[in-house]
């Protein structure tokens, strides 16, 4: 066997550094992949959330799905229930006009935001009123982990 | 001079190799994004569309079109009194309902044939109605198609449809989700039979005794 100082510590140089870049590469994409899944985990969660808010929590009287009444004790209580569980989460009801009928857990998701990565979405509600009228609205919520 | 065309040869392999594992690598972080906006799309599709049945014109501006046949409309201030119709306390699927029912078409062997229409001002209200609804909901964050159509009556020769399409779509782009939801059409086998009466052949059994009226929206993005 006979070693070729020039050409074969320069194949051997290339060869490495390949391997290094394919790695890195390699676990560059493993942490984007990562961070996308615990993305999509959060925002699965988010839209679970959102369901029982909708279906659940705030449903009417009456059961009749897709339609809402606002009450700020089912929310905080709900709020509660995941912060137990170690998801806090805002939730504003916000009228096609901009006015604010609900905001729980804002000031919470102001001071932490910073800190964790969060998810938010918006989704069009019909909101009850007192007079037995109803509104359409915005129902937009907002999890994060802590 | 072998020696060394191998060895370009090795690093070319080698270079593709490591092209293939980045490209399909790549493609799974791709493949998760759209899942998460395909998600949101349908969820926000099925809320829209929830939130039709409760929602009322009087929101949106309210809705309101004159009677006229042909169309032909009275433009005397007494006539058009009485020939305004004023739906604002309806809802959007009583509204999306009633424009069916009062707008059926008939069709024979696949040619229109023209009817008294004395509300087919509906149609267009409602149109302008409903885009201006799915513009405050959906229009900022997807592009967006809504179909409404009856499950036709198909009689053979015969047909009795009613179709409505409203979009804002531009360009080629990936839908997102479908959703449907299905109405029923408020009507009697007894009043389908009235509209089709000139087609004496018609059997009565013919007709699905509780036809729906199916409304879909495409989102884009």
């Amino acid at each position: 066997m006979e070693l070729h100082v020039g050409s074969d510590l320069f194949s051997a140089a290339l060869a490495v550094s390949l391997l290094c870049v394919f790695a890195a590469a390699l676990a560059h994409t493993y942490n984007v992949h990562s961070e996308r899944e615990s993305t999509l985990d959060d925002f699965e969660l988010l839209l679970d959330a959102a369901e029982q808010l909708r279906a659940k929590v705030l449903v009417s009287a009456d059961g009749r799905l897709g339609l809402i009444e606002i009450s700020r004790s089912r929310v905080e209580s709900y709020v509660q229930t995941l912060k137990i569980n170690g998801i806090d989460m805002c939730v504003e009801i916000v009228s096609l006009d901009g006015e604010q009928l609900l905001a729980v857990g804002l000031s919470h998701y102001s001071r932490n935001n910073y800190f964790s990565s969060q998810a938010s979405a918006s989704f069009p509600v019909t909101v009850k009123c007192e007079n037995g009228s109803t509104r359409l609205c915005e129902l937009v919520v907002k999890i994060w982990r802590v | 001079m072998d020696k060394g065309i191998g060895q370009v040869a090795d690093i070319l392999v080698f270079a593709l190799l490591i092209s293939i594992a980045i490209t399909a690598l790549s493609a799974v972080v791709l493949v998760d994004l759209r899942v998460e906006v395909s998600l949101y799309a349908s969820n926000l599709a099925q809320s829209t569309l929830l939130s039709f049945q409760y929602s009322t014109a009087e929101q949106f501006g309210g809705f309101e079109y004159q009677l006229g046949a042909f169309g032909f409309e009275a433009n005397f201030p007494l006539a058009m009194e009485s020939t305004r119709r004023d739906l604002r306390y309806k809802t959007l699927c009583q509204l999306i309902e009633e424009t069916a029912l009062l707008n059926l078409r008939v069709e024979v062997a696949g040619v229109a044939v023209p009817l008294l229409r004395p509300n087919m001002a509906m149609e267009g209200c409602l149109e302008v109605l409903l885009k201006r609804v799915l513009d405050l909901t959906v229009g900022g964050k997807f592009e967006y198609r809504l179909l409404v159509r009856t499950v036709p009556v198909d009689l053979g020769f015969v047909q009795l449809i009613f179709e409505m399409e409203i979009s804002k779509l531009s360009g080629t782009k990936d839908q997102m989700c479908s959703e449907t939801m299905a109405l029923s059409l408020p009507t009697t086998e007894e009043e389908l039979m009235e509209i089709l009466r000139p087609f004496k052949s018609v059997p009565s059994v013919a007709f699905d005794p509780d036809p729906i009226i199916e409304v879909g929206l495409e989102l884009w993005s």
